[in-house]
């Protein structure tokens, strides 16, 4: 995560006391991590917008329960989590361009610079890692597509260390048998 | 994760990871659309609801109906002719059934009836014994009812 946790969860302490600008700062500084959230994840740019406000109002509706101190992207990544399972299981991913392997390869014909980044095997990894089993899918996610670390990618999924680490291992397990087959 | 769990990732999957970083450097140049707070919650009112489709067509039809008059969605009340409930069934037979009514009843009371209830009276606490051996009793008074021929011959007299 590249925005200063520090400084965030601060403003979340304030923001738990009835400082509504401080929280307006919290949103400001965390919506492109949770929209990257959001399409990592498998959302479409339609739902990921939406996915990002409803991740805030479910965070300042949450201010009564913060406890100061804490750690307020950890929290945040919780309930981003939370709504982005609740959007998948409600609509069918249709387009999540980015990591949707036909707008993938696209691109690769959009211009020469492109083509030589070899967008053809990305669109293979991207469509490998949404077909993974959720939970593998998720961790893959969140430690290499979003570069988030162990503890807060346990955070977000709400599970322990040890098992991001070894949904970790048996996911890149997975992805390489399944980039094999494909080739 | 370690620098242990690293170093065997890198080594293990380093073919996956290559790929997964460049999808990342994609994903690092997203940017959210505008500003997410404060939040605009987006409306949507959803038309096809298949209960609601329902019931605002047979809205739809019972308006229509009333207003239109439709001949054949109105009942006409004055309609002329026999009922298809009263007439019977070909072929069923008729029998009529005459009812004999007595009309001479006497209710005149025959006799004067009297009625006696033997009374019972259980004495008061006072009578009690307390300090009996066998535990609490009542002291109740030897009861002698009339026999049935004392009875008659009081009644007659």
């Amino acid at each position: 995560m590249t925005l200063e946790r520090a400084r965030v969860s601060e403003w979340m302490d304030r923001a738990s006391s009835g400082d509504r600008e401080a929280f307006s700062s919290v949103a400001a500084a965390v919506q492109d991590e949770l929209y990257r959230f959001a399409l990592g994840h498998g959302l479409n740019r339609a739902d990921a917008p939406d996915a990002v406000q409803e991740s805030l109002l479910r965070a300042f509706r949450g201010l009564g329960g913060w406890k100061k101190g804490a750690d307020a992207p950890a929290w945040l990544y919780g309930i981003a989590m939370n709504v982005v399972r609740e959007f998948r299981r409600r609509r069918a991913r249709d387009d999540a361009l980015e990591l949707d392997p036909d707008a993938l390869r696209d691109r690769k014909t959009a211009s020469a610079s492109q083509a030589e980044d070899g967008a053809d095997d990305l669109a293979a990894l991207a469509g490998a890692v949404q077909r993974l089993p959720p939970r593998q899918r998720e961790v893959v996610t969140c430690r290499f597509l979003l570069e988030m670390n162990v503890r807060d990618t346990a955070a977000a999924m709400g599970c322990e260390e040890g098992t991001v680490k070894a949904a970790t291992f048996a996911a890149l397990g997975n992805l390489r048998e399944t980039l094999k087959d494909g080739q | 994760m370690s620098g242990q769990d690293d170093k065997e990732l890198q080594e293990g999957f380093r073919d996956v990871l290559d790929g997964l970083s460049r999808l990342a450097g994609r994903m690092r140049q997203e940017r959210y659309p505008g500003l997410a707070w404060p939040a605009r919650r987006q409306r949507r009112i959803r038309l096809l609801h298949w209960p609601v489709l329902a019931a605002a067509a047979a809205a739809a039809a019972v308006f229509l109906a009333v207003v239109l008059r439709l001949p054949h969605a109105i009942p006409k009340v004055d309609q002329v002719g026999p009922s298809p409930v009263a007439s019977a069934p070909a072929g069923t037979q008729e029998k009529e059934i005459t009812w004999s009514i007595p009309t001479e009843i006497d209710v005149s009371v025959a006799g004067q009836v009297s009625l006696e209830i033997p009374t019972l009276s259980i004495p008061s606490l006072g009578d009690a014994s307390l300090e009996d051996a066998n535990g609490f009793g009542w002291a109740i008074p030897a009861i002698s009812f009339p026999s049935l021929e004392e009875r008659s011959s009081n009644h007659d007299s």
